[in-house]
């Protein structure tokens, strides 16, 4: 499990670095910082340098303000612009180990880490420490079910599997009846029943907040079905419509940015359970889930909830807003405004 | 007991019983492998299941026969571990009976997976949370306490036959001494320790991890009111002992009169038969008050599930099967002394309670999922498909076989209590038993 | 895979320089996140439970695509047409295809399918809107709305199953056995052309070559009079034109190029204007009007003297609206662009109520929802009419202007016929004109009079600043009286309570309504379309609609009724493509006589006057497509010898109230010797014809559809071919294009089109006359910006990537002008051409991006209004008296029919009453069917779609609870519906959403076509496709159809085989023949609950 670590006891305080734990994460994440650098056209030996005193700044030896501090001007000197652009790694998150004067203070920018990394990855995706939300407006909501239908035709998913559908709900009595559509895509739950009980963790959240069927290890069990409240999760029984339309099962999605060509008999996504993904291959590529691209009512909106500017974080805020099932504590990403 | 030369056979005692029955089994395998067959070629789509109500037979199957296996144990336990007189006759049996009943619980678990090929999956990766894959690992080492149990309350027969017997079944109950030949007083104290150690295991095994952890499996299911009540892990436990029991009583009179010949404990059937009754009160009340609580509730799904399974298109299973097998007839048959001290109302009592539970088992996974989580969703059906049918058929015939070969191989029956009933053999008939004389033809 | 990620073709990556970069931030990173990660590790939160640690299953294949994977074109699902964006899939040659597509979406360059949003400027660079690239367009995590697609209904993303549904026709095919029998053999496209031109005695058919002749109109007719005169023998003129003419007896009825009959509802341009008039000279070319919107069109065609066909309301703008029998979230014209507008409106403020007697998906969102009695309508107006004048809530300054001068001054775009004398005793009350009242001013004598509001006198409308409103006086002795004062006394024959009373609809309501729409000046509008429409009195309740609006005076206004027709050029300018050097002039009796007055014809006295054997339209074009098989059997006005079936919008076995009787016909080889349809599947129509041809979808043909009839702004919309499913298939145009070849007719071959110049150019196929109408369009106003090199290069590459063999970048080149070329490309790049919202659109949408307000409200700057009026108008008169209506007459009674609105009960041909409104006659069968547009359906394209029948699995009869518990019907139970001829079966609805009474479903359903019926080809037989999923389960409870499984084919139940057939006729369904409509909402029927449950 991340970030439970086995060797990690409990009584430790944060803050005060685990040597052992660093020293392996060094070993696992920067694999061998020296080949790395020498990839580039920079100096290795400031790179290695570096990562040595980023060691010693883990074992509490040496803060961060002072590691910082110490290779700002060379760090500079040596990738420039490069730099300058690049957020500082170590204000990053909750394991900030620079004060953000520091931060404020150094050549290089101020920001997120991963940002930067996710969008020298793709130019013109998203940065990378996204949390993917939606809100659904049922003012606004058509009830028209365009967003099923289009997402059946991004993601070719088979008979009985609906990624989204429109629940229609009629209250009143003649003439004074009103009717409800909502819509329900997977929420991406905060804290996700699916994930909790799935037994090989082949259904996972993601950093992003999508949460994530991996097709190769889910075993079929089903029980994230069971522990789904909202219905959002589907068995993929292997049917087609090859019947009807020629070459349907030639066109597949690249779910979670995994293109597994043509559905075949028996191959996975068949035997797994499947369930929305937010479309994140599209939101990847800069481009909004399908459901919301072509939304009729303009009621679905997809966007960034870590970000509080974002559009999805404001309507989110909104009094009018609201979540599915608030009380099993699952806490949704998609939000609705009533 | 004393007795150098052992004449050990623990075979059928009717040749033609035997045929009948292996050819019964074969029946059943055949079909049973076709339809797995089926369900390999053409997937889950051979299922009656949908995406609405995802877990059908094979899962009722699999907890129910988890509960028989962890019920059987808890049996054995009475008898090697609080060591109830008399029951150690069925200790082995019993626990033959609950490592049976696993395996065939794991081959519907198997079967039942999406991804047959991935079985191996859980064992390489984990969620802490998943009381799925807690169970899976507690299973497997639910099974390994059990067959060490077996081990240990059976090495010292199984050294006496390898000592004393010949051909194959000697030397097969000699490998399956592990080497330990030693028949001595102080060896079988050894086993016994031992034993008694690996029941004192097994049971909060059995219990939390095994079965409770099955009914957990169900209980955390938040999505689904009808299962998610603190009460429902014990009345898993609860039904498992009725079931268990109910198998061990059973299999006491049959393997008595078709295996063994030996006289009937009396004392031992009354006893077993004012367990099974007092468990089976005991899960009546438990259920209903569970129902109770469930309606008191008024939280609609529950409420809704209840009247589900009270009066929808399945209430047939679970008045006739639930209530009618599994509750009323085995306690009227027991209310009464005499019956509960002979060989056909007692094994009627036992196996309608081993069928009776089957449909509590449907009706714990079938009817949860006829209600749809959210309104506005369908409704869900489900009733099995041939396929889930016949490979469940097929599965339980394995189990069969596997118990029967056992049976008829293994010194389940403890050898020193076999000596007195030789005594009696004749008499098998009189009780209804299937007489010694003729067909025997081994 | 696209350029984006390929250096060799994307000149402006720069691998090294990113390369680094990366990596000295993937260092980076590592590092930070050792420095980082001590203290995250221990920081123990909740969500790690379940945040694995390493992120499996996550690739970096996000399917990204470039331009050259984009085609622009437009869909066909339903007659919205909207533009679209098809995704070609990426290499796939498994079948006979030449491209599967991957995905279909809206087209970011119109406005139609980017609402509320701005769409991307017209110039930018089809790479870069392809990518997302484009400066403006939204980032997917910040902003609600990217741009990246247009939006587009669930039928519109099932495009792709229509286009490769396995049951499409795919070689030209010849009926085996009698028609309608289920069986065909294919044949050579070259044998079907042959065959239909010189006829075949396999089938016994006679052919075109045979049964053609024309002759031209004046010299018949000047014959014709010479034997009137008796200057001629009828005997010389009989044997002169036998040959020519359909009947000597009767020379008006045309040639006999008549006989050959066209009905189709789309390529108008193409296949109407050009082959059929022009080239065949046969004045029968049917569309699907009569079954559409027909008499709503009528009954605004009527109430204005400038080009209005329909009502539709300012949306951004307005602050009341009242939706009127129609429902734009799902239908109408269309959902993608109407839907967005609405809910953006109504959470801004504007107050929608909606009028239908069901609750539809629009009436949900209604702040009041009217459940008016179907079909009267008529009353509601009315009613709403007689308090509005009570209340004295009419605008009266813009009542009082008479001409266009004085409503100027007023800043009036629109003007009334209000002050304006009609002669009332004259016959057909006339209005009258100056000189009719001798006032002999020559300009002016034309001019309708009205009594100048200063002087008291009568004076020709341009005379006067204001006129008097009620007049009602004598001239010259002729008694003449305003239209006002005809109108007002048609008003006041009823109370609002009677009205009310009619209408079902309680009188406070009417009042309420009333008040609202005349509390927002001219910011109140209503939309209205086929509800009130297609009943047999569907052309009086619009126009009781329709100048309702007039006592308003809303049109053109901010906010205001809008009739914008605005558009570019598709057949003039560089090209004259309307034009057929040497063509034919079509004339005669249209076969299914509208626009013709029974009493002028040779016929009325055959046939002894009134009543006539069938109805006549005199007041509507001839489009009432509903009475071409029963003219056909009855040969009235005359048989028809060839019918060719384009089934665009024209599968009339489904579509016609009363379908069911049209097979007979069809199957009648004495009736109609020789049947021809086109289509892309066997439909319910085509599979009585003897030849069916394999036509290409949507998605593989050119097309020109018309621009949506309720935009602000000006497009053209272009359809082009992006793949090629069925290699054999081939447009009808093409396929009549050998026809007319092959029997020398005009306007095709060599030499057929003028251009601008006067140059001939050929015309072989389609794509010679449409890459013509793209090239007429890139030049209209001014001309759009020549394609780049890299854009040429983006159109072949994603033309060959669609069309693969089948796109021949020479032959298109060279049907235009070398200089024209680019133009094209750019065109065709865009799928079109669409009205920027204001000027120097590309820096203001690089600034303020996709931004609503910025785009669709910019003050004065938007392109859509001129000041306070809209930019595009109607800028004529509005009628409240008709003076064409009263020029007809009932073809049964000989009545006149009436100038102004009235209220009326639903008739047959004979008078019978078939549904009180005035009268209440009841009706046998207690239950009145009303029936709508499919939420899941467009017409019946689609019924293919497994994705969308999964959506709604069959059509479920609504009814109200309290009709259900009166019948122990519950929802989800299968009931029978009796609807006396006939009974079907269907699932029950029980909802609250409809009126207690009336009864209503989905139409389009119940099919046998399609592939929902076994066909045989070639001996192979095909079945029809199952359910799908292998569940044997059924989960589809009416308003739980979530369980994605759909249902075969043919589910549900036909709603056009209950309408009543007319009394007199007995073969076909009601018609309204003033407005020309089928009657498809009259339906009575009991309803009962089948045994066994459901
Ligand atoms: N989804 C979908 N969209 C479509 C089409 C489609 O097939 N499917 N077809 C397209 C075509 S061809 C057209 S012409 C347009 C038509 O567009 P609309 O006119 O919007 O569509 P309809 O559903 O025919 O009718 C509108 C409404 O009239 C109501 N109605 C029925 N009887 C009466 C009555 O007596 N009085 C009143 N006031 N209302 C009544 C119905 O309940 C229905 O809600 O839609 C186009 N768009
Ligand atoms: N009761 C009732 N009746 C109605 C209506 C209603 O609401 N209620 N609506 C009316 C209205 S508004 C209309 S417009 C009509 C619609 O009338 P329909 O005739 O139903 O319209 P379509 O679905 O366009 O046309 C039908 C056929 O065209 C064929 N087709 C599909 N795509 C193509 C193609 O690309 N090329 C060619 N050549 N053929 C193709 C298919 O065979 C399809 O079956 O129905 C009218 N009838
Ligand atoms: S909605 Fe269901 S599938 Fe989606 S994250 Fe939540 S529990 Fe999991
Ligand atoms: S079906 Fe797959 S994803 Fe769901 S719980 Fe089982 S293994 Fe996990
Ligand atoms: S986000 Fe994508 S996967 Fe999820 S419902 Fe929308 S279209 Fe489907
Ligand atoms: S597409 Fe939008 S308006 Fe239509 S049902 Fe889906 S969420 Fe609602
Ligand atoms: S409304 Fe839908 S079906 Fe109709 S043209 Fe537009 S996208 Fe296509
Ligand atoms: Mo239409």
């Amino acid at each position: 499990m991340s970030g439970v670590d086995e060797s990690a006891e409990p009584t430790r305080t944060p803050s005060v670095p685990d040597t052992a734990t660093l020293d392996r994460m060094v070993d696992a994440e920067a694999a061998d910082p020296e080949a790395e650098l020498a990839k580039t056209e920079y100096s290795t030996d400031l790179g290695v340098a570096m990562a040595e005193d980023a060691k010693r700044v883990a074992r509490g030896e040496l803060s961060g303000d002072d590691y910082w501090e110490k290779y700002d001007r060379a760090a500079e000197a040596e990738f420039g612009d490069d730099y300058r652009e690049t957020p500082n790694p170590a204000i990053d998150g909750d394991g900030q180990t620079v004060s953000r004067e520091t931060a404020e203070g150094l050549g290089c920018a101020v920001g997120s880490m991963d940002s930067v990394a996710a969008s020298v990855e793709s130019e013109d995706g998203p940065d990378g420490d996204e949390k993917w939300g939606m809100v659904i407006d049922l003012q606004k909501c058509v009830g028209c079910d365009s967003c099923t239908v289009a997402c059946k035709a991004e993601n070719r998913t088979p008979p009985g599997v609906s990624y989204n559908v429109v629940m229609e709900e009629e209250h009143g009595e003649f003439p004074n009846v009103t009717r409800t559509n909502v819509p329900r895509p997977c929420m991406q739950c905060e804290n996700p029943p699916c994930v909790q009980v799935c037994p090989v963790s082949a259904t996972y959240k993601m950093d992003n907040g999508v949460v994530n069927v991996d097709y190769d290890r889910c075993i079929g069990c089903r029980y994230c079905m069971i522990a789904c409240p909202y219905g959002a999760r589907y068995f993929d029984f292997g049917e087609n419509y090859d019947d009807e339309v020629t070459g349907s099962g030639e066109v597949t999605s690249p779910e979670y940015g995994v293109d597994r060509g043509p559905r075949e008999g028996g191959e996975s996504p068949v035997g797994n359970v499947r369930k929305c993904s937010m479309c994140m291959h599209r939101l990847n590529r800069g481009e909004e889930p399908a459901c919301v691209e072509t939304c009729v009512g303009d009621a679905r909106n997809a966007g960034d909830l870590n970000d509080p500017d974002s559009d999805v974080s404001e309507m989110a805020d909104s009094t009018r807003s609201f979540q599915l099932k608030e009380s099993e504590g699952t806490d949704p990403n998609v939000y609705y405004l009533k | 007991m004393a007795t150098t030369e052992l004449d050990y056979d623990s075979g059928f005692r009717n040749g033609r019983f035997r045929v009948a029955w292996y050819a019964l089994l074969a029946v059943l395998l055949a079909v049973g492998g076709w339809a797995t067959w089926r369900r390999i070629s053409l997937g889950m789509a051979s299922t009656n299941l949908t995406s609405v109500a995802p877990w059908g037979a094979w899962v009722a199957f699999y907890i129910y026969f988890v509960g028989l296996s962890a019920g059987a144990f808890l049996v054995s336990t009475l008898a090697n571990v609080f060591e109830v007189e008399g029951l150690e006759k069925i200790d082995r049996d019993a626990l033959f009976a609950a490592i049976v009943s696993m395996v065939v619980a794991l081959l519907f678990v198997w079967t039942d997976l999406g991804r047959m090929d991935r079985m191996y999956h859980p064992f390489i990766w984990r969620q802490l949370t998943s009381a799925l894959s807690w169970e899976v690992h507690a299973y497997v080492a639910y099974i390994g306490v059990l067959v060490t149990e077996l081990y240990f309350s059976m090495r010292v027969d199984l050294a006496r036959v390898a000592a004393h017997a010949e051909g194959w079944r000697a030397r097969l109950c000699g490998l399956l001494t592990l080497g330990r030949r030693d028949t001595s007083a102080a060896s079988a104290e050894t086993d016994e320790r031992w034993l008694k150690r690996a029941g004192l295991v097994g049971i909060p095994l059995a219990i939390f991890m095994v079965h409770g952890g099955t009914g957990v499996l169900f209980a955390v299911a938040k999505a689904r009111p009808y299962w998610n009540s603190g009460l429902f892990p014990v009345i898993f436990v609860v039904s498992a002992v009725v079931s268990g029991t109910a198998l061990v009583a059973a299999l006491y009179v049959l393997r008595s009169k078709l295996l063994t010949g030996e006289t009937l404990d009396r004392d031992l059937m009354d006893r077993l038969g004012q367990l099974l009754a007092a468990f089976v009160l005991a899960d009546a009340a438990f259920t209903t008050i569970d129902a109770l609580i469930a309606l008191n509730s008024l939280h609609p799904h529950e409420v809704e599930t209840w009247l589900v399974v009270l009066f929808g298109e399945m209430s047939w299973s679970f008045w006739v099967f639930m209530v009618g097998l599994g509750w009323v007839l085995p306690l009227v048959v027991l209310s009464n002394r005499s019956w509960r001290r002979s060989a056909v109302p007692l094994t009627l009592a036992g196996l309608s309670v081993v069928v009776g539970i089957v449909a509590v088992r449907f009706n714990i996974v079938v009817p949860p999922q006829i209600l749809p989580v959210m309104e506005g969703l369908p409704h869900g059906e489900y009733f099995p498909s041939a396929v889930e049918w016949l490979t469940s058929a097929g599965m339980i015939a394995v189990g069969l076989l596997l118990y029967s070969l056992g049976a008829e191989v293994l010194p389940l029956r403890p050898l020193d209590a076999r000596d007195e009933s030789h005594a009696d053999r004749p008499s098998a008939a009189t009780d209804g038993g299937v007489s010694d004389h003729g067909g025997d033809d081994r | 895979m696209s350029s984006t990620d390929d250096p060799d073709t994307d000149p402006n990556s720069d691998p090294d320089a990113s390369l680094s970069r990366r990596d000295f931030v993937k260092v980076a990173a590592g590092i930070g996140a050792v420095a980082a990660g001590s203290t995250a590790s221990v920081n123990l939160d909740t969500t790690d439970l379940w945040t694995d640690d390493e992120a499996h299953y996550v690739g970096d294949d996000d399917g990204d695509y470039g331009a050259e994977d984009v085609l622009y074109t437009t869909c066909g699902q339903c007659n919205t047409f909207c533009p679209i964006k098809v995704r070609l899939a990426d290499g796939s040659d498994a079948g006979e295809y030449s491209s599967l597509v991957r995905k279909l979406a809206g087209n970011p360059y119109s406005f139609l399918n980017t609402q509320p949003f701005a769409q991307v400027p017209y110039d930018s660079d089809p790479e870069s809107v392809a990518t997302g690239d484009l400066a403006g367009t939204g980032d997917v995590d910040t902003d609600r709305w990217s741009v990246s697609g247009g939006r587009m209904c669930l039928k519109g993303q099932a495009g792709i199953q229509t286009a490769f549904d396995a049951y499409r026709v795919r070689k030209p095919m010849k009926r085996v056995g009698p028609r309608g029998s289920g069986e065909w053999k294919t044949v050579s496209w070259e044998q079907a052309i042959t065959e239909i031109v010189e006829g075949d005695d396999e089938l016994g058919h006679p052919g075109l070559r045979e049964m053609w002749a024309h002759a031209p109109k004046d010299e018949v007719m000047a014959d014709w009079e010479a034997v009137q005169d008796g200057e001629m023998a009828k005997a010389d003129f009989d044997e002169k034109w036998d040959d020519a003419l359909i009947d000597t007896d009767h020379p008006d009825l045309g040639p006999k190029a008549n006989q050959i009959v066209d009905v189709g509802g789309f390529r108008r341009n193409f296949v109407r204007a050009r082959l059929w008039k022009q080239g065949l000279g046969s004045i029968n070319s049917v569309h699907h009007a009569g079954t559409c919107g027909f008499s709503s069109v009528m009954g605004n065609v009527r109430s204005f003297a400038g080009k209005k066909k329909r009502q539709y309301a300012d949306v951004e703008n307005c602050e009341y609206l009242l939706v009127w029998g129609t429902n734009p979230m799902v239908a109408n014209k269309g959902p993608t662009w109407l839907a967005p507008k609405l809910t953006n409106a109504i959470q801004d403020g504007m107050r929608m109520d909606v009028v239908d007697p069901r609750l539809s998906k629009t009436a949900e969102k209604a702040d009041t929802w009217i459940p008016v009695e179907p079909g009267a309508d008529g009353a509601l107006a009315m009613g709403m009419a007689r308090w509005i004048l009570e209340h004295d809530r009419h605008d009266v300054d813009y009542l009082r202007n008479p001409s266009k001068a004085a409503a100027a001054g007023d800043d009036e775009p629109t003007w009334s016929d209000a002050t304006h004398l009609v002669r009332v005793d004259a016959d057909a009350g006339p209005k009258a004109r100056a000189a009719d009242l001798g006032l002999v001013d020559a300009d002016a004598a034309d001019e309708f009079v009205v009594v100048d509001a200063e002087t008291g006198e009568p004076v020709p409308a341009s005379e006067a600043e204001a006129a008097v409103l009620d007049v009602d006086l004598t001239v010259d002795g002729e008694r003449v009286r305003s239209a006002w004062s005809l109108y007002r006394e048609r008003v006041f024959e009823h109370t609002v309570e009677e009205y009310a009373e009619m209408a079902s609809v309680d009188p406070d309501t009417v009042a309420e309504v009333a008040d609202e729409f005349t509390s927002h000046g001219k910011r109140a509008a209503i939309m209205a379309y086929r509800g009130p429409a297609k009943h047999s009195n569907g052309f009086h309740n619009q126009r009781a609609i329709a100048t309702l609006q007039h006592l308003v005076g809303n049109y053109d206004w901010k906010g205001g009724q809008m009739t914008p027709y605005a558009g570019y050029s598709t057949m003039s300018g560089r090209y004259q493509l309307g034009n057929v050097p040497d063509g034919h002039s079509p004339w005669g009796i249209p076969l299914l006589r509208g626009g013709v007055n029974y009493e002028d014809t040779s016929l009325f006295e055959r046939d002894d006057g009134y009543p006539a054997k069938r109805p006549w339209f005199p007041v509507a074009p001839p489009y009432a497509a509903q009475e071409l098989y029963g003219s056909a059997k009855d040969e009235y006005p005359y048989g028809v010898e060839a019918l060719f079936i384009r089934p665009y919008s024209n599968n009339h076995v489904m579509s016609v109230a009363g379908g069911d009787e049209i097979p007979p016909v069809l199957k009648d080889t004495d009736a109609i010797p020789l049947v021809v349809a086109s289509d892309t599947v066997v439909g319910e129509t085509s599979k009585y014809a003897d030849y069916v041809l394999p036509e290409p979808t949507y998605l593989e043909r050119w097309e020109n559809f018309g621009t949506y009839p309720n935009k602000r702004l000006a497009d053209e919309k272009v359809s082009q071919p992006t793949v090629k499913v069925v290699p054999d298939a081939r447009p009808f145009e093409d396929v009549l294009v050998d026809l007319w070849k092959e029997m020398d007719l005009p306007g095709v071959g060599e030499d057929a089109i003028p251009d601008a110049d006067g140059n001939l150019w050929p015309l072989h196929q389609a794509e010679d006359f449409y890459l013509k109408l793209v090239a007429n369009i890139a030049y209209d106003r001014d001309p759009v910006a020549d394609a780049t090199d890299d854009e040429l290069e983006t159109f072949r590459r994603a033309h060959e990537k669609g069309l693969g063999e089948h796109f021949d970048l020479d032959r298109w080149k060279a049907a235009v002008g070398d200089e024209e070329w680019r133009k094209v490309v750019t065109v065709l790049n865009r799928g079109g051409r669409f009205e920027e919202p204001v000027e120097d659109y590309a820096e203001a949408f690089a600034e303020h991006g996709v931004d609503y307000d910025y785009a669709g409200r910019y003050g004065d700057r938007s392109n859509a209004y001129d000041g306070d009026h809209m930019r595009y108008k109607l800028g004529a008169r509005a009628n409240f008296y008709s003076e064409v209506v009263p020029k007809g007459k009932h073809a049964y009674t000989g009545e006149r029919f009436d100038p102004l609105p009235r209220v009326e009960d639903v008739r047959h041909y004979d008078g019978t009453v078939q549904a009180g409104v005035v009268s209440d006659d009841d009706p046998e069968r207690p239950l009145r069917l009303i029936n709508w547009k499919p939420r899941t359906q467009g017409m019946h394209r689609t019924q293919n779609s497994p994705w969308l029948r999964e959506t709604r699995p069959e059509n479920p009869l609504w009814l109200n609870p309290a009709d259900a518990e009166e019948r122990g019907i519950e929802n989800g139970d299968r009931v029978e519906i009796d609807a006396g001829r006939r009974t079907v079966e269907g699932v029950a609805m029980v909802t609250g959403g409809i009126r207690p009474g009336v009864v209503g479903a989905m139409w389009g359903w119940g099919r046998d076509g399609d592939g929902a019926s076994e066909e045989t080809v070639d001996g192979e037989t095909r079945t029809p496709p199952g359910r799908d999923g292998t569940t044997p389960y059924r989960f589809d409870e009416p308003m739980r159809e979530e369980a994605g499984y759909a249902k075969g084919r043919d589910a549900g139940f036909a709603i056009n085989h209950l309408q009543p057939l007319d009394a007199e006729l007995g073969d076909t369904g009601l018609s309204d023949l003033v407005g020309g409509s089928n009657a498809q909402y009259d339906a009575f029927v009991e309803v009962t609950k089948r045994g066994g449950g459901r």
